[in-house]
Formats: structure tokens, C-alpha cells, sequence
């Protein structure tokens, strides 16, 4: 490349990178005011003009999305013809479409997206396939087919931890889910596997109480408070993520029934396994999510780089995550560096 | 007859939110006695606490006609700020001392902009609410911080004296210091002043503008006080605690109180009943295991009627 080119090269994607920069500043613009700080970290922009772009939109920031995240960038560096970027859709349906127009609009190879909403986010994910932009979701699926999903493996995963958690009481007694507010197909996912489970499994086991505790763990610190004042022979707890399930580890632990109470969670979290090990929580699901980032990666970047374009796809490709029912036995397995 | 039914009405009034606690506590012990153990009376006053701390502190603002939409992010902050005081091995007094201070010094900014400048409340506190949510990830990120071999921080959330949790406690304090700055002060004064009428004021040669300031502080420090309770309370801190919908949370039980969104009429101790209010409820529903979907209804369809019952009196 002479001189002049790889001058204007580097303006070209100078030029470029501020067109990325200023659309990006406008799709945060579109939130203006909005209760999530924008942001785009990852690898940095355009450099080498055949550089294929790729981003991951996710939900808000969490600590699930940005493992993923994490995961996804290790195994598109390696790759160096990359251009890896994460962007945030701040909990907003309209952000995330319009960051999904920027990218359509950039030309982007790949998207790895985190829908907050199964059907409001499908328009944006047929344009995309009409670009030719293969479309990974992860963990939410959306109701138009696209490339592929990767989920962690809620439905089965439920169903193990009803039947683990059926073991410890030794098949009978009664038991609470902390639940979340509907409106993500994880929460059933999760809930009906637990149920299911237990019919399947353990049928002598009743479940008493059902509420929502929002996620969270001082929500799930209350509720499992009043669940306890209103059964008292409540024998565990099934808290459909780990906060709340280590909420219900908080309540007891102040009431002096560790040991006593069955608490299961799901997801995997650090603070969870460490609490399992520390024999307060009985147990959870664990799903590397980092190696769930990886996956989605290396099947996005054996897509692009075999030019395999989203049309060329017959039906949506699907891949559940492997899983590990954490309890004090397995935990161990766990590797610090597989923790997040 | 007809007329002194209508009297009577209107002496009963002012008295309908106690009166419809008392009517749901009713309700809800017929149908579970559970509802009324001790123990299940002083998790509810638990469970409102961090609401409650948050209330008490922005009834002062709504009553000049004002609000504070940044509570949410400043209780986030607040945590995680305390949390890396304590993670570098600051004392804790010192650690707890920057959390409030931060509290205070964001709604010292809202109180300068709103006062000063003269900018509609809900515009300063909504874009506050962005910045401090943008700084509170920045300085956290989106993970979760564990707070580990803090026995002495713990113990606000968690721990308790003579049976009553701590963090009741401190809600208890913080509404009497309240009760009592609204009814022993001149500062009480002025807030009524201001919202009554703020020029009249004015030119009564109040300094509504400081008056205004120092409520916006009163409100971030209750913002950071129960930032601080929250996050000892689940060993936790993370940035993106006080999520979206806090706020709304915390205003509801203002209003439900009886304090007015146009300013003027208001109490301190009527917010801490509208706390109450909301507490006994999700309490009572959570005890008979109601589904969500008609927990919604039936806590809209209450909360209407108890005000509706209030408003009688026009």
C-alpha cells in the first residue's frame, strides 16, 4: 500500500469511527435521560479496513451480559480480523432497536443480541436478516427465526434442582418459590422445570407459596420472612436466581435454621457457590457463562468467516448450555477462573 | 339526619388512612393469623424501612411543590461508595461519613439548580438520576460487590437490639428527628411557607431559596442512608441497585400520606403512615399467597378507594 492509500485509509476510517461514534452518541441521545449510563467498550474500532464487524447489544449492564461479553471478545481478538464492540440497550426496547438500525446500517457481519422483548425487537431482527446479518440471541429468544440461540438450559436445569432439592428433604415436606414478576419467558422456563420436576421426581413434595420477590435480594429477604411467619413447617426455598435465593439464606441465618432449611437457587453466581461451600445455601444451577459467550462466538465467527450469510439458514439453529447442579459435593469442580 | 351524617363524615376524613390500615390489618389477621405474630409485625416495619427512610426525607420537597426523581441512583451510589471506603480500609464511621456526604452533596447540586436557577424540579432530579446512575457504573460497573469480614457494617442491616432489627431502628430515628424538625422548627415553618405560597414568603423575607437548597440535602442524605442500609442488608453493593421504579415507590407513599403534589399540605408523620400503609399490604398479600397478577389489581383498587375515602371531605 503506498503512502497516499494508507493515508486515506486512515482517514476513511477515521471518518468512519466518527460516523460510529456520533451514531452511537445519537442512539444514546434517543434514552437521553434514562436510568442506565451508555457506554461502548470491547475491542477498539475499525482499524485495518477488512476488519469484519461485530457487537453484542445487551440488555443493561448485569453481570451475566458482561461475562457473555467477556467470553465473546477472548475468542474474537484471536481471530484479528474482528471488530468487536459492546453496546447497551439501558433496559429500553427502542434503544436496542435503534442501535440495531446503526449497525444494520454500518454493515456489521454479526449481532449478538440479549432482547429485552421477544416480539418487539423481531422487525428489527428480519432487517437484518434481509441485510444479510446473521443474528445470535442469547438466553431470550425472539419470535422471528434468525441464525441461532444460545440459552442457558432453564426448563431442564429446573427440573434437576426439583429433583436434588426433593433428595435433601427426602422426598416429602413443603416447600416456597421466590419467583420474579412475569414477563420473561425465563422466568417460566425456570419455574415450570421446578415444577415439573418435582411431579416427576418427587411427587410427595408441596408447593405452598408462590410469590415474586422482583429478582432481588432484599425483596426475597422479605417475602421469605412473611413465607416463613405464614408456613411455619416450610421445609426449603427455590428462588428462581441466586439473590434470591441467598435472600432467603440471609433470613435463615438470623433465625438460626441453617442446616434446617432446603434453599436452592439457579444461575451459578460467585457469591452463590461461595455460600454453598460455606454450607448456607444447599445448592444451585451453575452455567459457565463465559464458555456461553465463547460458544455463541465461535459459532458467529465460523459463520462469517465461512461467508455463510443469514438467508442461507433452512430454521434457527439452537444450542442449551451444559450445566452443573452446585451443591457442597460438586462445587468444588467449579474453577476459580470459570466463576463470575 | 342527612346533614349530620355528612359532618360526621367530614370529622372522619382527615382520619381515613388510619382507619383503612386498620381495616386491612383486619382483614388480614381474620385470614391468617400468622399476620399478626411479633415477628411478622416487625418484618413489616423491615420491610419498609429503606422505603420509608427515603419517604420520610422527600416529604419536605414535595410539600414545596418539588420532587426528587435521583433517590434510586443516589441509594446505589451511596453503597458502592461505602462499600470501596470500606474495601480500602477506611474506618467505618469515616467510610459511612463519605456515603452521606455524597448523599448530601447531590442534592445540595439538585437544590442549587432548582432554587438558584430556578429550573423545574422533576427535569434537574430526572437528569440527575442519569448522572448519578452513569457515575455509580463507572465507579462499580454492573457486578455485584460482596461485603465480606465487615462485622461492625453488617450489623445496620442485619443485626438487631432487644429483638428489634436495626435497621427499624434507624427508620424509627430518622422519623422522629423529622416529626420533630417539622413541628419544633423554623425550618418546618418555612416549608409549609413555601409551599403554601412561595412568594409570600419570599417577600415575608424568608429565604425560601436556602430553605429550598437545604431540602433537596435533606433528601439525597435520605437517599444515602438507606443506600447504606440497603447494601449492609444483603452484603452487597452494586451500582444498579434503586433500579427503576424506586422513586415511584417512594412518591407513592408521600402522596398516599396526604401530602399534596402541588405543594402546601403535608406531614411527616402521615408519610411515615403511608409506608405503613403500603407495607401492611404487600405483607398481607404476600402471607396469603395472592398471584401477582391479582396482587396488582386488588393493591391499585386499594389504594383508590382509601384515597378516594380521604378526599370525602369535598
Amino acid at each position: 500500500m503506498s503512502e497516499i492509500e494508507s493515508v486515506g485509509a486512515h482517514r476513511r476510517n477515521f471518518l468512519k469511527s466518527l460516523a460510529l461514534g456520533s451514531a452511537a452518541v445519537g442512539a444514546a441521545s434517543a434514552g437521553l435521560f434514562t436510568d442506565v449510563a451508555t457506554g461502548t467498550i470491547g475491542v477498539p474500532a475499525a482499524r485495518a479496513a477488512g476488519n469484519i464487524k461485530m457487537a453484542f447489544i445487551q440488555w443493561q449492564p448485569h453481570t451475566v451480559s458482561s461475562a457473555w461479553s467477556k467470553g465473546i471478545e477472548e475468542v474474537l481478538k484471536t481471530q484479528q480480523t474482528v471488530d468487536y464492540r459492546l453496546l447497551d440497550g439501558q433496559n429500553k426496547v427502542e434503544v436496542q432497536v435503534s442501535l440495531m438500525d446503526t449497525l444494520i446500517n454500518e454493515g456489521a457481519a454479526v449481532i449478538f443480541l440479549q432482547p429485552i422483548d421477544s416480539v418487539a425487537l423481531a422487525p428489527s431482527i428480519a432487517k437484518a436478516k434481509r441485510a444479510g446479518i446473521a443474528v445470535l440471541t442469547l438466553n431470550i429468544d425472539a419470535t422471528e427465526p434468525h441464525a441461532a440461540h444460545v440459552e442457558m438450559n432453564h426448563y431442564f436445569g429446573a427440573m434437576d434442582i426439583a429433583k436434588a432439592l426433593g433428595d435433601k428433604l427426602g422426598g416429602k415436606g413443603e416447600v416456597a418459590i421466590l419467583n420474579a414478576p412475569p414477563g420473561i419467558i425465563i422466568r417460566d422456563q425456570r419455574t415450570n422445570g421446578f415444577v415439573d420436576g418435582l411431579k416427576k421426581h418427587h411427587p410427595g413434595i408441596k408447593i405452598v407459596a408462590d410469590q415474586s420477590a422482583d429478582w432481588s435480594r432484599k425483596k426475597a429477604q422479605d417475602v421469605a420472612t412473611t413465607l416463613l411467619a405464614a408456613n411455619p413447617n416450610l421445609g426449603g426455598f427455590y428462588g428462581v436466581n441466586d439473590s434470591m435465593a441467598l435472600g432467603a439464606v440471609d433470613v435463615a441465618k438470623t433465625k438460626g435454621l441453617i442446616g434446617k432449611l432446603v434453599i436452592f437457587g439457579n444461575d451459578g453466581e460467585k457469591d452463590a457457590l461461595e455460600s454453598i461451600e460455606k454450607g448456607e445455601l444447599t445448592g444451585t444451577q451453575y452455567t459457565d457463562v463465559y464458555q456461553q459467550g465463547r460458544f455463541a462466538a465461535a459459532a458467529a465467527t465460523v459463520l462469517a468467516s465461512g461467508l455463510v450469510p443469514a438467508t442461507a439458514f433452512k430454521q434457527q439453529g439452537k444450542l442449551l448450555m451444559p450445566y452443573t447442579i452446585a451443591t457442597k459435593e460438586t462445587v468444588a469442580s467449579i474453577q476459580p477462573a470459570q466463576r463470575w | 339526619m342527612n346533614a349530620s351524617i355528612q359532618a360526621f363524615g367530614r370529622r372522619l376524613a382527615p382520619q381515613a388512612l388510619p382507619l383503612a390500615i386498620l381495616v386491612i390489618v383486619a382483614a388480614f389477621a381474620l385470614s391468617e393469623p400468622a399476620f399478626l405474630t411479633p415477628g411478622n409485625l416487625v418484618g413489616i416495619v423491615r420491610q419498609v424501612a429503606i422505603t420509608g427512610i427515603m419517604a420520610i426525607a422527600m416529604t419536605f420537597v414535595i410539600m414545596t411543590g418539588g420532587i426528587d426523581l435521583s433517590v434510586g441512583p443516589v441509594l446505589a451510589l451511596s453503597g458502592v461508595v461505602t462499600w470501596f471506603s470500606l474495601d480500602a480500609g477506611v474506618p467505618l464511621p469515616l467510610a459511612l461519613g463519605v456515603g452521606l456526604a455524597l448523599g448530601i452533596a447531590i442534592g445540595m447540586v439538585n437544590g442549587v439548580i432548582v432554587a438558584f436557577a430556578g429550573l423545574p424540579p422533576i427535569i434537574v432530579t430526572l437528569a440527575m438520576l442519569s448522572v448519578v446512575r452513569g457515575s455509580a457504573l463507572i465507579l462499580g460497573g454492573p457486578d455485584l460487590h460482596s461485603i465480606r469480614g465487615q462485622e461492625a457494617y453488617s450489623f445496620i442491616g442485619s443485626g438487631s437490639v432487644f429483638g428489634i432489627p436495626v435497621s427499624v431502628l434507624i427508620f424509627a430515628a430518622v422519623a422522629i428527628a423529622m416529626v420533630f424538625v417539622q413541628r419544633a422548627t423554623p425550618l418546618g415553618l418555612r416549608v409549609a411557607a413555601i409551599g403554601e405560597n412561595e412568594r409570600a414568603a419570599t417577600l415575608s423575607g424568608h429565604r425560601t431559596r436556602l430553605t429550598k437548597l437545604s431540602l433537596y440535602a435533606i433528601s439525597g442524605l435520605g437517599a444515602a442512608i438507606a443506600g447504606i442500609v440497603q447494601s449492609s442488608q444483603v452484603h452487597t453493593a452494586s451500582a444498579t441497585y434503586g433500579e427503576f421504579g424506586t422513586e415511584l415507590d417512594v412518591i407513592a407513599a408521600v402522596v398516599l400520606g396526604g401530602t399534596s403534589l402541588m405543594g402546601g399540605n403535608g406531614s411527616i408523620a402521615r408519610t411515615v403512615m403511608g409506608v405503613m400503609f403500603l407495607g401492611v399490604m404487600n405483607n398481607g398479600m404476600n402471607i396469603l399467597n395472592v398471584p401477582l397478577d391479582i396482587q396488582l389489581i386488588a393493591k391499585g383498587a386499594i389504594i383508590v378507594l382509601s384515597l378516594a375515602l380521604g378526599e370525602l371531605k369535598s
